[in-house]
């Protein structure tokens, strides 16, 4: 299920580049003193019809949930999971974080909130910092994936919130982790 | 989302005339002078000090002994047991009657149950109020070195006997206990994923909720002068830093431009909070007016820095900082400057709680397995350890006249407020309803 709709996803992407590679050229002749010299037509008609075939087709197939919460249930966005008192985005974690940016990509005008959350094996005030460190490194590795920075706040619940209850390796691992939360569509 | 509002205490007359006359023989005792007795205490090498509490003496009826006789007796045995000054006499070789002992045969009785001092009290109720008197009696002498008369409400028979008990310390040591002062602390009772802000006694009785936020509400901190409490709450996004008065009212959210606002301490003045700030994911130190203005950064490491607490005397902050590695704990003035590092052992030390006086210091350390409550003394360096057994131990707290520490108990999925003196004895488990943290004592006395 998830490997086609990725590649549809890439697919879409692709086409909303394109267009957005257009659409910012298309205010930026002003400077160039070559335009006078090339007809302008030619390079409009191609790009207008292609972005307009392009959404109309698929968001017919494929939109986000009208709600929020509906759409966070969804987990379209992949929780990342960090080591042990340790805030560095993970390498076995960078294909969850490659295929966030993917998606977040394909959908531009979504924001997201990063939580921060730590295991309960630290002190409870430091873990809250600890949280907030992780919720960044994991915003940062968006941004570096060229994820606007505008679109991603962050926010750290420290071990108050853990996802799993428990005292084993197994339920820590899986609390030290930075959950992505869907705000804004 | 509106908050409290609730009556500050409840009111106790307290009438400090001496007992005259009645059955009690002595008129306005002659008490021996508190510091004779203090020479005692010493002189004896630390030992504490036998006391017999029978339980008073009252009207026979089912409704006086539930409401008045029982909670009397717990709070006043609860009180002066857990005390580093005393060891009860175990009731059960109390003498009967003899009370108060009027011949050198009656004495010498109780001094064979075990006892060096009585203290005899008796309760009238007067329609809906009480009134206690109590006698502290040397049984050498068998003159009462304490008499005094205590008139309240009969349902602030607690806080009577949380009276007596800080009269008879003060008998001794110069100084009341802390048997009148509350503890600040943090709960899920509610249900929900919630935590909201209460207060008790000292020794867990009298749960009051503070806030009704239905949001996460953690890491109070109380004024020194027992005004107002400052806390971070999720309320709203960024995570902020709020005050409330105990007096009433609602929240008063302190504007700072970071995020994370966590950990908020007060200065001693009630002026300022110290707390953890985040900008672009680097936790700082940070202080601020509770109005916002004097923002100031204080620490400048990449490292993660938390959990600040300034200093009794307000010129130093103790904070946490793995600037050169695993957590540890650190002070700095109030420029940011001076900065040495205090915890030299273990590989976790967190949440910084300085004793009263300023000369010590406890936290929650770890070397392996759990987290444990040690005590630093800043003087001599050496650190000492009050908590023990199975079980995270977090989050220390100081009573302010720095006999005891509070502290959060996680012993497999539930979390309760325990307290114990700084010598691990007289170990209390405060809380019960759900999962409990954060305690803050209260720093005034009364």
């Amino acid at each position: 299920m998830t490997k086609p709709f990725r590649s549809l996803g890439l697919v879409l992407a692709a086409g909303l580049l394109v267009t957005a590679g257009c659409c910012t050229k298309k205010p930026a002749p002003a400077p160039a003193p070559e335009v006078k010299v090339e007809p302008t037509p030619t390079p409009v008609p191609v790009p207008v019809e292609e972005p307009i075939a392009a959404p109309v087709a698929e968001p017919v197939a494929e939109s986000l949930p009208a709600d929020l919460e509906e759409l966070n249930r969804k987990g379209y966005l992949k929780d990342i999971f960090y080591d042990y008192d340790l805030y560095d985005v993970r390498a076995d974690q960078r294909d969850a974080m490659a295929a966030n940016a993917e998606w977040l990509k394909k959908w531009p005008t979504v924001k997201v909130q990063v939580e921060g959350h730590c295991d309960e094996r630290g002190s409870n005030k430091y873990n809250m910092a600890l949280g907030d460190k992780r919720a960044n490194a994991a915003r940062d590795y968006l941004v570096s994936l060229g994820i606007d920075a505008s679109r991603i706040t962050t926010l750290s619940y420290g071990e108050e919130r853990p996802f799993v209850e428990g005292q084993t390796e197994d339920a820590w691992s899986q609390n030290r982790r930075a959950h992505f939360v869907v705000t804004a569509k | 989302m509106r908050l409290l509002s609730f009556a500050t205490g409840l009111v106790l007359v307290v009438a400090l005339a001496p007992i005259a006359g009645q059955q009690p023989a002595p008129t306005v005792a002659p008490p021996a002078p508190p510091t004779d007795i203090s020479l005692v205490l010493s002189q004896e090498g630390g030992r504490r000090v036998a006391l017999a509490i029978p339980s008073p003496k009252a009207p026979v009826s089912e409704v006086v002994e539930r409401d008045l006789v029982e909670p009397f007796r717990s709070a006043l045995t609860g009180d002066l047991g857990s005390s580093p000054w005393f060891v009860l006499a175990d009731p059960a070789l109390h003498p009967k009657g003899f009370r108060p002992p009027a011949t050198r045969e009656e004495g010498d009785a109780w001094i064979a149950s075990g006892a060096q001092f009585l203290l005899d009290t008796q309760i009238q109720a007067e329609g809906t109020n009480v009134v206690v008197t109590a006698q502290l009696i040397d049984l050498r002498t068998l003159r009462p070195i304490l008499g005094k008369r205590y008139s309240a409400a009969g349902v602030s028979i607690r806080r009577v006997a949380h009276t007596i008990a800080n009269d008879v310390v003060r008998q001794f040591t110069g100084r009341p206990g802390p048997f009148l002062t509350r503890i600040a602390f943090v709960s899920d009772r509610d249900g929900g994923r919630g935590k909201e802000i209460y207060v008790m006694d000292w020794d867990g009785e009298n749960e009051r909720r503070l806030t009704f936020h239905r949001s996460l509400s953690i890491a109070p901190d109380w004024s020194y002068d027992g005004s107002k409490i400052v806390y971070q709450s999720f309320v709203s996004t960024p995570p902020g830093l709020y005050w409330f008065s105990l007096s009433g009212g609602t929240r008063n959210k302190v504007p700072v431009p970071t995020e994370l606002n966590s950990a908020p301490s007060f200065s001693p003045d009630g002026k300022m909070v110290a707390y953890a700030g985040s900008v672009r994911g680097n936790p700082e130190i940070f202080v601020v007016n509770l109005d916002g203005s004097g923002h100031r950064r204080l620490t400048n490491s990449s490292a993660i820095d938390s959990s600040p607490r300034f200093s009794p005397n307000g010129r130093e902050i103790a904070f946490t900082s793995n600037r050169q590695g695993t957590p540890q704990i650190y002070l700095m003035d109030l420029e940011g400057a001076n900065v040495r590092k205090l915890t030299l052992t273990g590989n976790w030390s967190d949440e910084p709680a300085f004793s009263p006086d300023g000369g010590r210091l406890a936290y929650a350390c770890r070397n392996e397995g759990d987290f444990q409550i040690c005590v630093l003394d800043l003087t001599t360096g050496r650190t000492f350890q009050i908590s023990s057994g199975p079980g995270t131990n977090e989050n220390p707290t100081w009573s302010p006249d720095g006999s005891r520490i509070a502290w959060e108990l996680q012993r497999g999925r539930s979390t309760q407020i325990v307290s114990a003196g700084i010598d691990g004895s007289g170990f209390k488990v405060l809380t019960e309803a759900g999962n409990n943290g954060y305690p803050v004592w209260e720093r005034t006395m009364d």
